[in-house]
């Protein structure tokens, strides 16, 4: 039976796309995440050339109780065909979720698209999945993500939703200049030059 | 009140050097202030309505 790793009731792992065109809702997350007190991984945080990619997908996912899962963009590629990495990422949560013992069992996951319940029309064997729509809105991501991590945990150090949107909002405003003392592209900020960023920028908005 | 723990990453590897990462969140934050999170009620400053009498 798999074992709880350390960590594990912290981790969120983020199954979304990486283009430059969905930086600004992977940075809400990022940011919702670590605001929520909880540790954002991505297939983005490792880069080894020797490790197989699907092997740290099924280490990423087995080290982590929560996942948010973005399968709004599964539209054609320049190919002309479907991208099916969120929703296989997806579906290897949910076999873990059920097949992964005990530990995983309390896994817990957000499904995001962008219209509600389109899902249907292409993956409909997760019928009946709640997802959220978020419109392509960076403060509905923010909004969603924060009430399922209250609803899943109760934890008592998740802001308010007044209070996230203003810290959030206060980041967003301030990201441009960082990224110019930074010589960084606002879009193309690297996921762990941005953890960082967020860490620091959240240790000096709460003067912890 | 629940103390606030910032959860982190351990090991992680950036592409910039993460002293001069904090210097620039530091240094942007310090320019700008930091705002308030205690939000409290919003107060609206009413203009005092002025009153321009004529003998017309």
């Amino acid at each position: 039976m798999a074992k709880e790793s350390e960590g594990y009731q912290d981790r969120v792992f983020i199954n979304c796309p990486f283009d430059e065109s969905y930086m600004p809702l992977l940075q809400a997350i990022v940011y919702t995440v670590y605001r929520c007190t909880f540790l954002p991984i991505s297939a983005l945080s490792e880069d080894d050339g020797s490790d197989n990619r699907l092997d740290k997908i099924y280490r990423l996912i087995a080290n982590c109780r929560f996942s948010i899962h973005d399968i709004s963009r599964t539209e054609l590629n320049i190919y002309g065909l479907p991208r099916f990495n969120m929703p296989f990422e997806l579906g290897l949560f949910f076999g873990a979720k059920k097949f992964g013992g005990a530990a995983h069992r309390s896994k817990n996951a957000i499904v995001f698209e962008s219209v509600k319940f389109e899902y249907q029309k292409y993956i409909s064997d997760i019928s009946g999945i709640d997802t959220k729509a978020h419109g392509n809105s960076d403060i509905e991501i923010v909004i969603q993500i924060r009430n399922w991590l209250k609803t899943a945990t109760n934890r008592k150090t998740i802001p308010g939703t007044e209070m996230l949107l203003a810290d959030y909002l206060d980041f967003k405003e301030k990201l441009p200049s960082i990224a110019e003392r930074l010589s960084l592209d606002i879009n193309a900020i690297l996921f762990n030059d941005f953890c960082e960023i967020v860490e620091y920028a959240i240790e000096k908005r709460l003067e912890i | 009140m629940s103390k606030f723990i910032l959860k982190k990453a351990k090991g992680r590897v950036t592409s910039i050097p993460k002293a001069k990462i904090k210097a620039a969140v530091t240094a942007v934050y310090a320019e700008k202030g930091r705002i308030n999170t205690n939000l409290s009620p919003l107060t609206v400053k009413e203009e005092p309505i002025v009153y321009h009498i004529t003998n017309d």
